[in-house]
């Protein structure tokens, strides 16, 4: 189906019916005129048949009474029943020219010529109706229709009375030209008289110019309809047989022109194609009025429809006039549909630009603000400030209270937010516990003011239901112009001091000038971090563990080593605690063992059996996976599980003990070595320590370093060393850095020793190269050389 | 045939007079082919000339618009007397081959009879009433009658052969003969003559009527 417009639809239906009904109605009138012609022109040939059989009659009669008159006439009788040829012939010349006949002959009662005014039946002497006679002689006289050398004849056949019957007289009046006309002008139809003898003579009378169709007609039946066409004209004709005998026959054709009669239909017929062109240009007009007037509101209702689609919702759907009709009622509905979707959309944009919870706006609206208020104070000495909230502890909150009251506290922090705010300061919930407050003041101390004021009002008890939960805040601050004329840049900053703030649990932090280009040093970090682990461009260093009791580098500790492209060194401290942040670690740690083992296992074919100590971070122990993996690289590289010990800080331990302690029994159970890292700064107890699964202690080099020249770290070394001992752990100091500290250890008992003294962490290969030349017992030159 | 003048009434007691002193005469009685009496027939016994007619003329009157007698017989060289008996004038006249002539019209009893000197038939017209016919037979022989409604005729002597004519037999212009011999030993001789009965006088009318048939 093709698109038609709607109005061309309801123009082509509109035009249809019109066109239907039209032609209809014309065809039915057309239909009818030509019947009701053809009826006409049937009944008036009936009627003037009737009228013309009466005129012959009449005409009979007339004919008749002149004849009878003289035949009657004592004189005539006279003269006919007289003797003499000449007398009788010129009597029947004479009398016959007084009734105006044609044709007259005198026959013996036997029939026997007498005499004939016509000259062929005079000369041989012969009467041609004779066969007449008998019927003529029954009838007292006789009238007929007759042809005689190819004329016709309306003839008399009456006796000559004297006073019996002594002769009969024929009186002849011949059908001509005159007669016909005669009936025509009393009929109004035309007359043709056709007749044909056995002598194949015709003859033809007729008020119209010529005919061809002389055959047809002999053919055709009595009193039977034909149409025809004659000269270009067309006919209807009624056929009366005059006379049919075996002789001859001679028919009258009685004619009406149905041209003529159509004729006075051909200006009915004008005057009704005009009317019905008129009234099909009228409808033609109108169809495409109304076509235009249904068309015209839905055109305007579509184009409503694509204003809302486009987003705009302002401006009626249509004008009044169409407010009572199924369009008026289309109409306010769209109306009330563009109303819905200008109210919907409100609410969508709202929730778009405002948090659900607490109605506050959110992060997206918070950018759009601060925009805003930067461009609002460009040329204005102003200060901008964002103050970036975070509820401290929000999570403990959840998880001892449950969500709902976590959400409660964020309301009514909310609530707090936006009366401590009032006109003056925008409200911004970031995200979970964080929050933004936009300030503005005239110099950068009125907002250190205001930051300061805000946050003890903030920090405080908040009732929710029965409960009563002490709340306190870490929060940043970053000032525009000073911290940043860039938006994100300021979002950032103020989030850097909320995060030091954090870290050093201060209630709030202004952004230090540099830590913003810490903080993207960090980021840059970890981007790069992912792509060292994967491209292997981390080293691994080695720092040997000296074992006391078998003067005997036994152990080493592997040490991860980054050397930057392009900002050079990483110290391990920064972007392991990166890598910690960012969720590195484990695939890290991996790539660390994978590494350490790999190496191991080439030096264990160079005849190196040396242990191999990797540190492991909290990250490490919280998922299970790691011994299943660290067992599959000990078989892959066909070494036994003594040849790894795994450090882990206290501090690690203690993040999630219970998690903790299951992965280190698992290690415990494959066989491995574990040493706490670390040891005297963190804050594990002496109770936990004993239920660790570890085999080796290692005291924070913090105690050693300068243990040579301080008391109290001589005391702590050495009361630890003895509590190790007694726990059955093997200790290893770290830090060692002189003879002099070697030998305090060494007298303590302790079991091995690591530090600069010994060696610097080394890679591999320079670490080799030492192992190969080391003389431990070069240390002790007072004992002889074995 | 019922006269209605007193001449007429008079010749017919002279014909009953005349009949009656034959008593011993020869009857016949002439019939249709239905075998009614047949009225106004001429009937003669074929034999013998008349020498000496009658010298007193026979009458034929006119009476309401009618020849009386309808049929009239006279000797040969006998005259007729056409007196008109109606108030309005006739103008007769005949055709026929015996005698032709014609009495202009007239009133009353013309001056002249006409003589008729030759036998045969005359069919007597009135030129101004066509309905108007008679005739007079012209008899050659001396003994003849004309029949009345008894159809009765009375010869004076039996004969083989009569001669009879009627006018109602179609184109009769001479009387038939007719063969008795087989009837002369019968008391009553009966002659039938096949009579077609003119139809009514012809009008338009009735003339129309068979020319639409």
């Amino acid at each position: 189906m093709t698109d038609i417009s709607l109005r061309n639809k309801i123009l082509f239906l509109f035009l249809s019916l019109i066109i239907v009904s039209s032609v209809t109605t014309i065809s039915a009138v057309l239909l009818a005129t030509n019947n009701s012609v053809e009826e006409q022109a049937q009944e008036k040939l009936a009627v003037g048949q009737r009228v013309f059989e009466q005129l012959l009659d009449i005409r009979a009669k007339q004919l008749f009474e002149s004849a009878e008159v003289l035949t009657s006439d004592f004189g005539f009788k006279t003269a006919v029943l007289g003797k003499d040829q000449s007398t009788i012939l010129s009597v029947l010349n004479n009398h016959g020219a007084r009734i105006g006949a044609d044709l007259m002959m005198l026959a013996s009662l036997e029939g026997q010529l007498i005499a004939s005014t016509d000259q062929a039946s005079q000369q041989q002497g012969h009467f041609p109706f004779k066969a007449l006679l008998p019927e003529a002689e029954e009838g007292g006289g006789l009238m007929r229709t007759v042809m005689l050398t190819g004329n016709a004849y309306q003839i008399l056949m009456l006796p000559i009375k004297a006073p019996t019957i002594a002769a009969w007289t024929v009186v002849g009046f011949q059908i001509n030209s005159q007669l016909a006309k005669q009936l025509k002008d009393l009929t109004t139809l035309d007359v043709t008289f056709k007749g044909i003898d056995q002598s194949n003579r015709t003859f033809e009378i007729s008020t119209l110019s010529s005919e061809q169709d002389h055959e047809k007609f002999m053919n055709a039946g009595d009193d039977a309809w034909q149409y025809m066409t004659l000269n270009q004209q067309n006919y209807l004709a009624l056929v009366t047989s005059l006379v049919n005998t075996e002789h001859y026959k001679v028919d009258a054709i009685l004619r009406t022109s149905l041209d003529k009669a159509f004729a006075q239909f051909s200006s009915l017929k004008i005057q009704i194609l005009t009317i019905s062109s008129i009234a099909l240009a009228l409808s033609v007009i109108i169809g495409f009025i109304i076509a235009r007037n249904i068309s015209h509101p839905v055109n305007t209702l579509v184009s409503a429809a694509q204003r809302i689609s486009s987003g705009d919702y302002s401006g009626d759907i249509l004008d009044g006039q169409y407010k009572h009709n199924e369009i008026g009622k289309l109409a306010s509905s769209l109306s009330l549909m563009q109303k819905g979707i200008a109210e919907r959309e409100d609410k969508i944009l709202h929730q778009v630009y405002h948090d659900t919870l607490t109605g506050l706006a959110n992060r997206i609206s918070a950018q759009q603000q601060i925009d805003r208020l930067l461009k609002q104070t460009l040329n204005s000495t102003d200060s901008v400030a964002l103050m970036h909230i975070n509820i401290r502890h929000f999570k403990q909150v959840n998880d001892t209270f449950g969500y709902q009251v976590g959400d409660q506290l964020l309301v009514s922090f909310s609530q707090k937010l936006t009366a401590l705010s009032g006109d003056q300061y925008q409200a911004v919930r970031l995200g979970a516990d964080e929050f933004l407050l936009l300030l503005q003041g005239s110099t950068e101390a009125d907002i250190i003011a205001m930051v300061s004021s805000l946050s003890h009002q903030l920090i405080g008890r908040y009732h929710i239901g029965e409960l009563d939960i002490p709340l306190s805040i870490s929060s940043g601050v970053s000032i525009y112009p000073i911290h940043g004329n860039r938006t994100d840049q300021l979002l950032r900053r103020a989030d850097i001091a909320m995060n030091e703030a954090k870290s050093q649990k201060q209630t709030v932090a202004f952004y230090q000038a540099g830590a913003d280009e810490k903080h993207l040093k960090q980021i840059r970090l970890v981007n790069d971090l992912k792509i060292a682990i994967a491209d292997d461009l981390l080293v691994m260093f080695y720092q040997p563990k000296l074992d006391l009791r078998v003067k005997k580098i036994t152990q080493v500790e592997a040490l991860i080593r980054w050397f930057h492209p392009e900002l050079g060194f990483i110290s391990p401290d920064e972007f392991i605690g990166l890598a910690e942040q960012s969720g590195l670690m484990p695939s890290l740690s991996r790539w660390v063992i994978r590494h350490v083992l790999k190496d191991a296992a080439e030096w264990k074919q160079q005849g190196l059996e040396l242990a191999m100590a990797i540190n492991l971070s909290a990250y490490d122990l919280v998922y299970d996976d790691l011994p299943g993996y660290v067992h599959d690289l000990l078989v892959e590289h066909s070494l036994t599980p003594t040849s790894l010990i795994l450090e882990v800080t206290e501090s690690a331990m203690m993040e999630n003990p219970e998690q903790a302690l299951k992965v280190l029994n698992q290690f415990k159970a494959d066989g491995i070595t574990l040493a706490i890292d670390d040891y005297g700064t963190g804050y594990s107890s002496l109770s936990q320590l004993k239920s660790l699964p570890v085999d080796e202690l290692k005291i924070d080099l913090s105690f050693v370093l300068k243990l040579d020249q301080n008391k109290a770290d001589q005391a702590i070394v050495q009361s630890t060393i003895e509590m190790g001992h007694n726990l059955g752990l093997v200790i290893v100091a770290e830090g060692v850095e002189n003879r002099a500290s070697w030998q305090l250890l060494e007298g303590w008992g302790c079991d091995k020793l690591q530090g600069y003294y010994i060696s610097k962490p080394q890679s591999a290969t320079d670490f080799i190269q030492w192992f190969q030349h080391y003389d431990v017992l070069s240390e002790y030159p007072e004992s002889p050389h074995t | 045939m019922k006269p209605k003048s007193l001449p007429a009434f008079l010749s017919g007691l002279l014909i009953l007079w005349l009949s009656s002193a034959y008593v011993f005469a020869f009857e016949l009685k002439v019939v249709d082919q239905n075998g009614e009496p047949v009225n106004n027939a001429f009937v003669a016994l074929p034999e013998g000339s008349i020498a000496q007619p009658n010298p007193e003329p026979a009458i034929m009157d006119q009476v309401q618009v009618k020849f009386v007698p309808h049929v009239l017989a006279i000797e040969v060289g006998q005259a007729v007397i056409f007196p008109n008996s109606d108030n309005i004038r006739h103008h007769v006249y005949s055709f026929s081959e015996p005698k032709q002539f014609e009495i202009k019209l007239y009133q009353g009893v013309p001056k002249t009879p006409i003589a008729f000197n030759q036998p045969g038939l005359v069919a007597l017209g009135c030129n101004i009433h066509d309905s108007m016919l008679g005739y007079i037979y012209v008899s050659p022989w001396p003994e003849f009658q004309v029949t009345g409604e008894s159809g009765m005729a009375t010869l004076s002597k039996p004969t083989n052969t009569v001669a009879v004519w009627h006018p109602w037999i179609k184109g009769l212009t001479e009387p038939l003969m007719i063969d008795l011999t087989p009837q002369l030993e019968q008391n009553l001789v009966t002659i039938t003559l096949n009579l077609n009965k003119p139809k009514a006088p012809k009008t338009f009318k009735s003339f129309k009527k068979r020319y639409d048939d």
